[in-house]
């Protein structure tokens, strides 16, 4: 058998350097980020590399003799086999064998790829071009997932695999080109490898420049979210979902999934005016988002039903809302169908990292007022509103919590306990309520928990003692005296796809977390006709800091609960989750609250009509202004000029600079002015214009805060959608089909069109004329080729009975010979042209001619053969 | 006389002059299905994943852009400035062959002026024999050559298989990108003339006697010794040639005499070599027979030819081809004009042996498996033991379809020539039995010789 090479040493030496090389860095690189990312690869990216290294390597050593690939490739995959029947043999116990395995098969798996890689750079030109495309493809999905968003980060993440991308195609182009025969080729890599550089280096900074500002934009919209691409199981939940500036929000619904994430991340802090009957020991309550009244038992999720009956939800965005100004819906008290034990109580409410759009308070919330945050605090806080709440006397966070010990805590149960029980029927509330809150799905399963909440409250007649019942058979201990129920995070799902969760929880796991507990009292208290939801927010905790009234809430904070309704108290929450000792055995080191409000004395609403940057003042068009916590109307009022030299510019997501304010933006700018509120107060008719005209302008503003107007959410995303999503695919499948039928017209005529162009061109001179008759003999299957002009015109004469030899020998003379053409050669040249023409169309039939002159190949062919 | 043009091929040449690349149409294709792939990708709303892609994309394509903008950019320009040279006729051309005896043949090339495109290429193709086109290649330069001249000037060892004589009728010049994804094409015509000369391989030893006898009239260089010998001269008589008086010695002596002609006639001084380039199949003759066999008939023969000029000073060469005849009489015989002959020769049906050697003077008669067996075994009753009879067998230029060559297939992968494809097509050839056949009659004959 005789070896031959493929490629030269020197060709060798040249892929090794300029193709593989790159490739091998490049992959450690990749290698090192899927070891980041991907437990299975046991964080092992060095070896991973060598073996890819060696394919490579020893692929473009072996390839650069004659082997062909696939009979070679398989007698690699045999050694492959026999390598694993070794280690099969050596490996003693399980365990071993396993380790080993999967260790082997990605040896094998990477370093055939190395041995792939090879043989394309050495012998399969087209293999680079899919390879790079391949890896552009995989590393703009790996950058695009990266967890921390900067420019700087994206960018150094895609300049080198862009690179690599044109530099591969580049370069294995130049490196095929090498001549063999070439004495060295040293000086010649060196120039144009580094002329390529060069090239990038001017596109790469043109091209980044440009986009440096969506680089920018991109970093400034995420930089506070903190990716969770793969640390989050396929079947998991979180109880807050993240937005895109990296605050939190209500997911709007909670399905009953494996697993629950939760992180540590300080969501919001707010003060609660609420105390116990003896005015000192706080009564923590829980802070509602949602309800959750609609159930769908196909995915088994819990969600929010916007169509429910008697709506009590008061849910604002108080990122729309002027500062100082108040929002309030009385329809929620109406709604909330509670007349006794009732009181207003009020809280504060500073977000941190929840969405400025979103509303939290304990039930049952009716108005909101957004706030300032203090100076010293901006840096912590982002914005903060302050909420007022119809809450019930009988309301507690304390259920399932109960301090032993705390006496206060145990006459107020029992106080509350006697007072519910006292009422347990519904007569008089509307029945479609009823019906609402006490709808259950159908099915088996269901059935189950029917007649599980049937024996549990077998001996309870009222409703309050039914809902004791169950808490307590979550507290329960089973015969051995261990827990019967114990909270999970992770209480994984029923082997059958489908299987109803509630149960399962109920019966076999009994593990779970909040929305377990939730859910399967929710459908025991419907079993037993007891109208309840779930409600959803976070669970305060009391850490008995030293600022009483002053709470904490984290991510892992975030709670689903149930909500039972009591004729004349309303709606009282109630918590069955049983206790998560994780949680409780590691509270949270608190901070200090935001304290020291000042009174605001002035406060203007509208848009800005003009700032002068300079004075640092601008002009503002009212549209309501605040006096002394009374707030008017200022439609059609003089503008007013404030000085902003010393204000503070706050827009939902923290402080900003002056230079975010722009014309006709909308804003609230108050003044804490003492001097302002001065002002003898009358009441006119016009009461705004009375306050304005009366005030000191400029007026010195203290706090700016910029207002989000009702504009379409997301604008941007939408255009980002279009541009992947929405692409109008048909119309641009007719478009090229007919560009393509266009062409495909262009080219069935294009012989004739010539025709026409020669024959136009005919009568200029004896040259064209020539070319024109060549054409149209061609075009009609005589083509001249090789013969001599004379033979050619003979044969044409002697089969169409034509005169061509005598045109023929004219053209030749003035073409070639010394003498001048005579006269009356010249005019028997041009008499030509016409009748020999018109006596080719007579002997050839005209459907001939049209199909002759159909065949573009007969064009092709004479344009080759006389370019 | 109307003649029909062959699609296949006007489709192949004009595939020549496409301006893009199959690379960039795969580029291209690849493009579209990592595009579509990761159109498929999830948008996983709420994370920052949608908004990185989108940019990334948009970069890739704004990045991708400029790359073929600066390719196509700058082979235009080289294309239009070479055209625009053109048109004002100030292309200098040049293209040049010299003679060789390697399997590349040198082809040196000058152009002037060309614009080089941006790190791109400039590559050629031949066009030779009216029509056929060579592969697209790239000369060889002086690398130490400023970036920016305006010469192409270098060359390239061209590898061609067959032993003829060819004819350049033009030049294809490419003008390529450096991402060999545009390929602008022009046209320049050539007459280049060249021949590839026959191998020579191992010589062996041949054994023949020559069989001509030739009067040849030698110049006495001997001036005489003694005063008065005048053995090889006579006096001149008036009907002798007065080119011949030795005019020394009239110098010295105002003798006039002439030398006597010495006549050398030596017994069968001279070996005739007649090749015989007769077939007895030419209707069945098909690319094999014509193409590998005819060119390893060639370099069998001119092997031969020099095995005997080893040996033997007087050789002459007797060549059956009608039209190309050359005479040897008149000037000794180079080994140049016989390495043209050969490759200028081919097979012919109408002299047959019989008809070709003459018996009176061939030494040496060289004859291929194509050969007359009856013709042939008349002249060796007749001849055998004076004449060498030689037998090219054409099988053994592709060998059998061995175990081995099978095993040889599977892994290896034969350089891009044709003999993979010659071997299939024999192997399936009509001709092949007769042939063997035919070898076999004629090898049986000219062992019964011995």
């Amino acid at each position: 058998m005789q070896l031959e090479r493929a490629h030269s040493w020197k060709k060798l030496g040249v892929q090794c350097l300029l193709l593989a090389l790159p490739t091998i860095f490049f992959a450690f690189a990749v290698l090192l980020k899927l070891n980041a990312n991907y437990i299975i690869l046991q964080d092992q990216w060095i070896y991973q590399g060598i073996y890819f290294s060696i394919g490579v390597l020893l692929s473009l050593l072996f390839y650069s003799w004659r082997f062909r690939f696939i009979s070679t490739a398989l007698v690699l995959a045999l050694f492959y086999f026999i390598g694993y029947k070794i280690l099969e043999k050596l490996a003693v116990g399980e365990f071993d064998m396993f380790f080993l395995s999967v260790q082997y098969l990605i040896f094998a798996f990477i370093f055939s790829i190395g041995w792939l890689v090879g043989f394309g750079f050495s012998r399969w030109r087209f293999f680079t071009v899919f390879w790079v495309l391949f890896l552009l493809a995989i590393e703009i999905i790996i950058v695009s997932k990266m967890t921390t968003v900067t420019a700087g980060a994206i960018v150094l993440g895609f300049v080198p695999v862009l690179i690599y991308t044109f530099y591969i195609i580049y370069t294995s182009e130049l490196v095929r080109n090498l001549n063999e025969h070439q004495s060295s080729f040293r000086w010649y890599l060196t120039k144009r490898v580094g002329g390529f550089f060069g090239v990038v280096v001017v596109i790469f900074a043109i091209i980044f420049y440009i986009f440096r500002k969506d680089f920018a934009g991109i970093e400034n919209a995420w930089k506070k979210v903190e990716s969770h691409y793969n640390n989050e199981q396929p079947n998991s939940q979180r109880m807050t979902k993240v937005n895109r500036d990296g605050t939190l929000s209500s997911t709007g619904q909670m399905p009953l999934s494996g697993s629950l994430n939760k992180t540590k991340q300080l969501v919001f802090v707010a003060h609660l005016n609420n105390f116990f009957a003896d005015g000192t020991t706080q009564n923590p309550l829980y802070f509602t988002s949602d309800y959750y009244t609609k159930f769908d038992s196909v995915t088994q999720t819990f969600a929010t039903d916007t169509l429910r009956p008697f709506n009590d939800l008061f849910s604002p965005d108080p990122s729309r809302i002027s500062l100082f100004f108040t929002k309030t819906d009385s329809s929620v008290i109406k709604n909330a169908l509670a007349t006794q034990s009732r009181r207003v109580v009020e809280a504060d409410i500073y977000k941190v990292a929840l969405s400025p759009s979103d509303y939290l308070a304990p039930s049952t919330a009716f108005s909101v007022q957004p706030i300032p945050v203090p100076y010293e605090y901006t840096d912590q806080y982002t914005s903060a509103y302050h909420a007022k709440m119809w809450v019930s006397d009988l309301n507690s966070a304390y259920f399932v919590y109960n301090p032993a010990g705390n006496t206060i805590l145990e006459d107020f149960q029992k106080t509350r306990y006697d007072l519910l029980r006292s009422d347990s029927n519904y007569v008089g509330i509307d029945s479609e309520f009823l019906d609402y809150y006490t709808r259950m799905p159908e099915g088996k399963s269901y059935q189950q928990i029917i007649q599980l909440a049937d024996a549990l409250t077998s001996g309870d007649s009222t409703n309050m003692d039914k809902m004791l019942a169950i808490r307590d058979y979550f507290l329960s201990k089973d015969e051995f005296g261990q827990p019967l129920f114990q909270y999970s995070d992770n209480p994984g799902e029923p082997g059958l796809p489908g299987a109803n969760k509630l149960a399962y929880f109920l019966f076999d796991n009994r593990k779970g977390y909040c929305a377990y507990f939730a859910g399967a009292t929710l459908f025991m208290l419907r079993a037993l006709h007891i109208p309840s939801r779930i409600a959803t927010g976070f669970l305060t905790v009391d850490r008995s800091s030293k600022n009483p009234g002053w709470y904490w809430f984290y991510e892992d904070q975030a709670h689903a609960w149930v909500q039972v309704f009591f004729k004349g108290y309303g709606w009282i929450d109630f918590d069955t989750t049983i206790p998560d000792v994780n949680t409780q055995q590691a509270p949270q080191p608190d901070g200090t609250p935001p304290l020291g409000t000042q009174k605001v004395s002035f406060v203007a609403d509208g848009t800005i009509e003009k700032i002068d940057t300079a004075k640092k003042r601008l002009i503002l068009t009212p549209s309501k202004i605040l006096f002394k916590d009374k707030n008017f109307q200022a439609v059609d009022q003089p503008d007013l000029r404030l000085n902003i030299a010393f204000a503070k510019i706050a827009a939902d997501t923290g402080l900003v600079n002056f230079d975010v304010l722009t014309k006709g933006m909308h804003i609230t700018a108050a003044s804490y002015d003492e001097s302002i509120g001065k002002i003898p107060f009358q009441k006119v008719t016009d009461t705004a214009a009375y306050i304005i005209d009366h005030l000191q302008q400029p007026i010195p503003i203290d706090e700016i805060k910029i207002i989000k107007d009702n504009e379409p959410k997301n604008t941007g995303n939408n255009i980002d959608l279009s541009y992947l999503q929405n692409f109008q695919w048909l119309w641009i499948l007719i478009g090229i089909a007919l560009f393509a039928l266009l062409i495909v017209i262009l080219i069935i005529l294009s012989p004739w069109l010539i025709w026409q162009l020669f024959n136009l061109r005919a009568g200029k001179n004896l040259h064209f004329a020539q070319r024109a008759i060549l054409y149209f003999l061609n075009q009609m299957g005589y083509p001249r080729d090789n013969q001599a002009p004379e033979f050619f015109a003979g044969h044409i004469d002697d089969q169409f009975d034509t005169h061509l030899s005598m045109f023929t020998r004219i053209y030749q003379k003035e073409k070639y010979s010394a003498h001048p053409l005579t006269s009356e050669e010249r005019q028997e040249a041009s008499r030509f042209y016409k009748p020999f023409i018109k006596t080719l169309k007579e002997q050839i039939p005209w459907k001939k001619r049209v199909v002759l002159f159909l065949n573009f190949y007969h064009t092709l062919h004479f344009f080759i053969k006389n370019p | 006389m109307q003649q029909k043009v062959s699609i296949r091929k006007t489709l192949k040449q004009l595939g020549f002059y496409a301006p893009i690349t199959g690379y960039f149409c795969l580029f291209l294709i690849g493009s579209a299905l990592c595009f579509a792939w990761l159109k498929n990708q999830p948008r996983l709303p709420d994370t920052p994943f949608h908004d990185i892609f989108v940019l990334l994309l948009k970069i890739t394509l704004y990045i991708s852009c400029t790359f073929l903008l600066l390719a196509l950019i700058s082979v235009a320009i080289s294309w239009v400035y070479f055209n625009y040279k053109r048109k004002r006729q100030e292309i200098e051309f040049r293209i040049s062959t010299r003679p060789f005896d390697t399997p590349y043949q040198p082809i040196e090339l000058k152009l002037y002026p060309v614009l080089r495109p941006v790190l791109g290429y400039i590559k050629l193709r031949f066009v030779y024999d009216n029509g056929t086109f060579s592969d697209k290649i790239q000369l060889v330069e002086d690398e130490h050559a400023n970036w920016f001249n305006q010469y192409l000037d270098g060359f390239y060892d061209w590898k061609i298989d067959a032993i003829r004589e060819y004819r350049i009728t033009s030049v294809i010049i490419y003008f390529e990108d450096f991402l060999q994804f545009f390929s602008i094409a022009t046209n320049l015509p050539s007459s280049e003339r060249f021949y590839t000369p026959p191998q020579t391989t191992a010589s062996r030893s041949i054994s023949a006697t020559p069989r001509n006898t030739e009067t040849r009239v030698h110049r006495i260089d001997k001036m005489r010794k003694v005063k008065g010998d005048l053995l090889n001269y006579k006096r001149f008589e008036s009907q002798d040639d007065i080119r011949r008086i030795v005019w020394k010695i009239y110098a010295r002596s105002r003798e006039l005499v002439i030398r006597n002609p010495e006549i050398l006639e030596p017994y069968a001084s001279h070996m005739y070599l007649y090749v015989s380039f007769y077939s007895k199949y030419t209707n069945l003759h098909n690319e094999v027979i014509n193409e590998p066999f005819l060119n390893f008939y060639k370099n069998n023969v001119w092997n031969i030819y020099k095995s005997l000029s080893r040996e033997q000073t007087e050789i002459r060469w007797v060549s059956d081809q009608p039209e190309k005849a050359v005479t040897f009489d008149s000037h000794p015989i180079k080994e140049e004009e016989i390495k043209h002959l050969i490759a200028l020769s081919n097979w012919q049906d109408n002299k047959d042996v019989l008809n070709f050697v003459q018996t009176k003077n061939a030494a040496v008669v060289v004859i291929s498996s194509l050969t007359n067996v009856r013709q042939v075994e008349q002249l060796v009753q007749e001849f055998g033991r004076e004449i060498t009879f030689i037998l090219v067998p054409l099988s053994e230029c592709i060998g059998k379809q061995s175990l081995g060559s099978w095993f040889q297939w599977f892994f290896l992968q034969e350089e891009k020539n044709k003999q993979a494809r010659y071997k299939s097509k024999w192997a399936v050839s009509i001709l092949r039995k007769e042939l063997l056949k035919n070898e076999k009659a004629l090898n049986k004959i000219l062992n019964t010789i011995s």
